[in-house]
Formats: C-alpha cells, structure tokens, sequence
C-alpha cells in the first residue's frame, strides 16, 4: 500500500522513499495514511517508454504535506478531491509487472 | 602551463574564455562521438590560438555515451585524441547539465589555481540508438516511485503547463510563441539543429505529446558538440560566476509543480558572485527543454515576477529586438538538445553575442552582461553562468 513517508523526527512528509529527510538529515520514518488529497493539473501522455500504458494519463495532487505524481482514472480533473487506489497494475518494467497507487475519485 | 597535478595560487580575478567552436547540433552526423568531440575543441582552440599541448586541464560534459554509443572512458579516449598527455582529465555527468556542469568543474580549476587553461568539452551523439532506446535513457533518470507510474519528462512539463494556463491568464496560443520565437532565432543561427519557420497554428497543429504541450512545445534530441577554452589570463570575456545548485530528486517532492528551486538557487547565487541583480541581465540563454520551461525558468531566474514571464514573450521584450532577448540562439527548442553539448552552447551564444560576434541578423544589440542556465532532468540540478563583456 502507498503510504506517506514522515519524518519521525521534524514531521517533514514525502511520498518519495530516501534514506535521510531532507529537512533534518534524520533516517527514521512513520507511515502514515495518505488521505484525501487535490488534484492539482493533469496530463495525458502519448509517448512513453516501453511497457508503460498509451495514453498515460498522469496527474499531480497535494496531500497533507507531500505531493505525489500518479496515474490517474479518467474523468478527473484539476481541484477534484482524490485518494489513492492501490493494487492497479502500472507498466511492465524493472522487476516485470509493477502493481501500485492510482488517483481515484473520493466516492468511487 | 605544466602544472599536472596544481599547485598554483588562487586566481584574484575572474576567469576569461579566449577560444570557441561548436559543430551544427543535428539530427544525426555521421561521424563518431570521438570526432564529433575533438572537432569541437579544435575549433575553439583555433578560436583561441592555442594547441591542445598548452592546456593544462580537460573537463568532458558527456550525459551517457555508456548507453548511446557503447563508449566509457571518454575522458581518456578524447585526450588521446586530442595528443595531451600528463595533464588531469575527467569526463562530469550531470544528464542535460553535463555540459554546464563540466564548465563548473573548469571554473573552480581556473579559480584555484589548479589550471592556467581548461578546454571544457561537451557533446552527445544520441542518434546512435532509436527513439525508444532513447526515450528510456532519459526516462532513467527519474526516481524509482516516478518510473514506475511510466513518468517521462515531458510528463512533467505537461503538468506544468497544464497548471500555469489555470494558475494564471497566458493560454495555449500564447506558450506557441515561445517556439515561434526560438525557431526564428534559430533560422538565423548555422549551427541550429533547426532552419524552419513555425507558425502558431503548426504548433497548434502539430502532434500532442503530453497534453496541452504538442511536438513543437518539445526540443529535438541529436548530435552535437561544444567546446569553450577557459583560462586564467585577463583578455576575453570575463566569467563572473558559475554556480550550481541541486533540487529535489522527485518533481513532487517540491513545494509546487511551478517551482524550480535549483534553478532559483544557482540563480541567486550567481547574481551574488557575480555582483549583479536580475535588472543587469543584457540577454539570457534559457534550458527550454520545453517551451513552458523557459517561462518558468525566467520566474525562478527573477527576470519576471511569478505568473508574468509569459507576458514578456507576448509582447516581444524576449524577441532578438526586444530588451531582454531571451534564446537568441534559439534554445534547446530549435538550436537543439545533444545533451552534454548544450550547456556549452549556451556560453558559447553568449560569448558571440558579447564579443560581437554574431552575425547582425542575429545579434542582440548593446549587450554587457549575459546569462545561461543548464537544467538537468527536470530540474534535479542546474547550473547558471553570468558572463561580462571582454575585459581587453
Ligand atoms: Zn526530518
């Protein structure tokens, strides 16, 4: 499951796994759940690497202190409150089939 | 000029390029990477008059000869090329500021003492593997949680733009005229990639790669290389600061997706080195990867408050005519992208234009003080060098 990465620390919040947090150097790390986020733009993508989906519709939404770039489920648009859909499969890749978070809508 | 290994005393003054050369950034040239490489520095050594036994340090700007070409060692490979023995070379990888980023390690060589004359070389060859292999190359780049939803950098300048068209009042029209401009100046410049007028509409018109940016939003990839003698003498035109800086790894990992605080930072810290505000900026060499970057890139650069920068493009201040020309030598957009190239041809427009050296249909005017920023990924880290007439 995609979770948010918090410093345990400062509090500083990523989606983006690292060992050292970028504010305070610290290394250690809670996960937490997500939550509802904002769609903040989108984009449909139509050239893409190999094993990635044509068209790649991604989105960037704001969580309570991270960001996350996604897949995102058509129909969404910029302001749209979404959370996060795990277990969809994303592209074939490193390490075969990678299966992970995509933007949903909040009632779906 | 002996000292291999350095021993000599900080510079007490700015540093000076005396030598430039660069060969057309194409679609694909025939010659081997090597070549393509060595014909840059003999040109700006010839620029110079100097021979390549006079130099007493090398920096090679190369993104991934690795995976184009097949090539490692390329440091080594060029300076036997080149018949120089006995002196420091090294080959510095920084993506699509890698030619930026060897100019830097250059900069800090000169400055210490370390060199008296560096032969900074940058190029790529990327029309040795096909669209896909490339694409993945440069896919490569991104962090790991990014690869795996297929995010590619024109992904993210797609959501940029899709977020400055919502965010404040420039529309999709005007953005096409961010490529209008750079084709134009790139008609004017031989050493283009491209020498075709684009309209509006054949942007509007043309394929939509990360929606709402289309294929002539997109800078080309190719063939090319630069190269730039920097030296410790007082002749030539003054570098008065190159700084770098490094932005977050994932573009989301930013505050906002129009921030790109790498670049505001070597920014900053380049106006500070080199005594300078945004207001002094003559003409400025932009890393319009895509065209919303270059709007983007002037924000964080303080050449135009937030929000505004495209404005500037719409009324023409950024036009080879206008009062900040931005891209006259018409960018990564239509100059072209050989990504270890590209930094250095930046300096290297700038050098012409403040040496008055370009041709008059595409000189800029009375220009002082120049500006380059290279930009690698989108954004991870950039590099930004403030340029001052010749000193002589
Ligand atoms: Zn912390």
């Amino acid at each position: 499951m995609t979770k948010v990465l918090e410093c345990s620390n400062c509090g500083y919040r990523t989606f983006y796994k690292k060992k050292h947090c970028l504010e305070c150097g610290g290394q250690e790390w809670n996960k937490q759940e997500p939550g509802v986020g904002e769609l903040l733009a989108i984009t449909t993508v139509h050239v893409s690497p190999e094993g990635v989906r044509e068209p790649n519709r991604l989105g960037i939404a704001r969580f309570e202190g991270a960001n996350l770039v996604a897949q995102i489920r058509k129909g969404l648009n910029p302001g749209d409150n979404v959370k996060l859909d795990d277990s969809n499969i994303l592209r074939e890749g490193d390490n075969g089939t990678h299966v992970g978070a995509q933007f949903a809508p909040v009632d779906d | 000029m002996t000292q291999s290994t350095g021993s000599g005393e900080p510079l007490d003054r700015s540093p000076t390029i005396t030598g430039v050369g660069m060969t057309v950034f194409t679609n694909k040239d025939e010659r081997p990477l090597l070549e393509l490489l060595t014909t840059a520095a003999d040109r700006a050594l010839d620029d110079a008059d100097v021979i390549p036994t006079n130099i007493d340090s090398l920096h090679v700007g190369n993104a991934a000869a690795e995976a184009f070409n097949r090539r490692s060692g390329l440091a080594n490979a060029l300076s036997s090329e080149l018949g120089i023995t006995d002196i420091t070379a090294r080959r510095i990888e920084n993506t699509s500021a890698s030619g930026a980023s060897a100019f830097l390690d250059a900069f800090d060589a000169i400055r210490s003492g370390r060199s008296q004359a560096a032969l900074i070389i940058g190029g790529e060859k990327m029309s040795a593997a096909d669209t896909a292999t490339s694409t993945e190359i440069i896919s490569r780049i991104t962090h790991d949680a990014e690869y795996e939803q297929g995010v590619t950098l024109p992904s993210f300048a797609g959501l940029a733009a899709d977020r400055y068209f919502r965010m404040y009042d420039a529309d999709r029209e005007d953005l096409a005229h961010v490529a209008v401009k750079n084709h134009d100046n790139a008609r004017q410049n031989p050493y283009a990639h491209f020498d075709k007028e684009v309209t509006v509409d054949d942007v509007l018109e043309s394929p939509v790669v990360a929606d709402p940016l289309r294929l002539y939003d997109c800078c080309p990839t190719g063939d090319g290389a630069a190269a730039v003698l920097l030296t410790a003498g007082d002749d030539g035109v003054e570098v008065a600061a190159c700084e770098g800086a490094v932005g977050t790894h994932a573009v989301a990992d930013r505050s906002d997706p129009l921030k790109i605080e790498s670049v505001r930072e070597a920014g900053n810290s380049a106006y500070a080195a080199a005594d300078v505000t945004p207001a002094d900026i003559d003409v400025a060499c932009i890393h319009d990867a895509f065209s919303i970057l270059e709007w983007l890139e002037v924000e964080e650069l303080g050449l135009a408050e937030r929000g505004k920068a495209w404005q500037l493009t719409v009324d023409g201040t950024t036009n080879r005519d206008g009062s900040l020309p931005i891209n006259p030598g018409g960018g990564l957009k239509a100059r072209g992208h050989p990504l270890g190239g590209t930094g250095i041809s930046q300096i290297i427009e700038l050098v012409w234009q403040l040496r008055g050296d370009a041709p008059n249909n595409r000189a800029v005017g009375d220009v002082n003080c120049g500006l380059a920023v290279n930009v690698a990924g989108f954004g991870n880290n950039s590099v930004c060098t403030v340029l001052k007439g010749e000193t002589a």
